[in-house]
């Protein structure tokens, strides 16, 4: 086994592992580079009920709330918890397919979950910005750790892409390949310095 | 080939920027004070918000991609000027006529959150517009890149079986993911 046969098995497996994402992530930033009016959303009330609950001072962690809350409304897995006034405690279940929203009215002590329809430009977008250690549930860890080995696996397709090239026989695709990769180089540097 | 070589460098940045935003590691941006001045342009009321950055900025010579919110109660009216390396605030307070100018502090972690987040077409400036189609050649190229995979793989008579394993793992493992949360 050859450092360049290894090289190229693992171009290829891990390719075909991550075709899924390399394709969710490129046909999700279609909507994300070309913003439109996004349709609205219809929100379907799933509960009502009262619910009484402490609400940590400013600056307190609301996580521990985020979790009765969620657990009251009958919501499990990963959430975003924030207060945006001081009568009102919002939290997010960010699912793909179906958000749901609640709501905890503190003065008037109820609480309002709200489930979204399913919109497929938001489902889509919502998978390219899914990311990050902190919204507590198992899957959404999972899903992070794999944003994660996709990022290492971008990493590992264009070192292997590069040693692949360099290793094909002749001068003549090396001479084109040099020209893609100093355009592409001078180009992005001329954006990224005029951005 | 060549496609992949050309965008090499918009790669590396999504790649980087998506470990960065996955840990949260941007942290908060520090302003540091690059210039404060005197600034006596008269705005009449209702004139749009925009207008006012534009000449602003116009005024000051950094003219570029910006973004505006309305004027806070007390009249300071705030510019976020977006350069990608030097990010920019400039605070205006018409009731004494004063200009603030603040540079975010550059910071690596920083620059890659921004880099990734840059996209679309509302800005008219030829830089953003750029981007913006290199944007789009990236999109292109990431679904190239999957179907002429595909095509290579099924080509390769001795990696059918294992390239089989490793797809349907893959694809099993995204639709749960998909359907579960």
């Amino acid at each position: 086994m050859t450092f360049l046969y290894l090289t190229r098995r693992t171009h290829l497996y891990l390719g075909l592992f991550f075709l899924p994402w390399v394709v969710m992530f490129g046909i999700s930033s279609l909507p994300l580079n070309h913003t439109g009016e996004a349709e609205p959303a219809a929100w379907t009330r799933i509960a009502e009920l009262p619910f009484t609950a402490d609400v940590p001072a400013q600056g307190q962690d609301l996580r521990p709330l985020g979790e009765k809350i969620m657990a009251a409304a009958g919501v499990s897995g990963g959430f975003y918890v924030n207060k945006p006034n001081a009568r009102q405690v919002n939290v997010n279940h960010p699912n793909f397919l179906h958000p749901v929203r609640i709501t905890y009215q503190i003065d008037h002590n109820t609480l309002l979950a709200e489930r979204r329809a399913f919109v497929f430009r938001q489902s889509l977008t919502g998978m390219h910005t899914r990311g990050g250690y902190n919204l507590g549930g198992f899957w959404d860890a999972i899903w992070a750790a794999l944003v994660d080995i996709f990022s290492v696996a971008l990493l590992l397709w264009m070192a292997s892409g590069l040693i692949m090239w360099w290793k094909l026989p002749g001068t003549g695709l090396r001479a084109w390949g040099w020209l893609a990769l100093i355009s592409g180089a001078i180009s992005f540097a001329v954006i990224i310095a005029t951005l | 080939m060549y496609l992949a070589l050309f965008l090499t460098p918009w790669m590396l940045g999504y790649a980087l920027s998506t470990i960065v935003m996955n840990h949260n590691a941007s942290g908060p941006q520090t302003f540091i004070t690059e210039s404060q001045q005197p600034y006596s342009a008269v705005f009449p009321p209702g004139t749009p918000a925009r207008q006012i950055g534009e000449q602003i900025l116009s005024d000051l010579h950094l003219e570029g991609a910006f973004g505006v919110q309305e004027p806070r109660p007390d009249g300071t009216f705030v510019v976020n000027r977006q350069d990608l390396l030097h990010p920019r605030r400039i605070t205006y307070s018409p009731a004494d006529h004063h200009l603030v100018v603040e540079r975010v502090e550059f910071r690596n972690s920083q620059f890659l959150n921004r880099f990734h987040h840059r996209r679309g077409f509302q800005q008219p400036f030829a830089a953003d517009r750029a981007m913006a189609w290199s944007i789009d050649a990236v999109i292109v190229a990431l679904v190239f890149w999957a179907l002429s995979g595909l095509w290579m793989w099924w080509e390769m008579r001795a990696t059918r079986l294992w390239g089989f394993a490793a797809a349907l793992f893959g694809v099993g493992m995204f639709a749960f993911l998909a359907l579960t949360i």
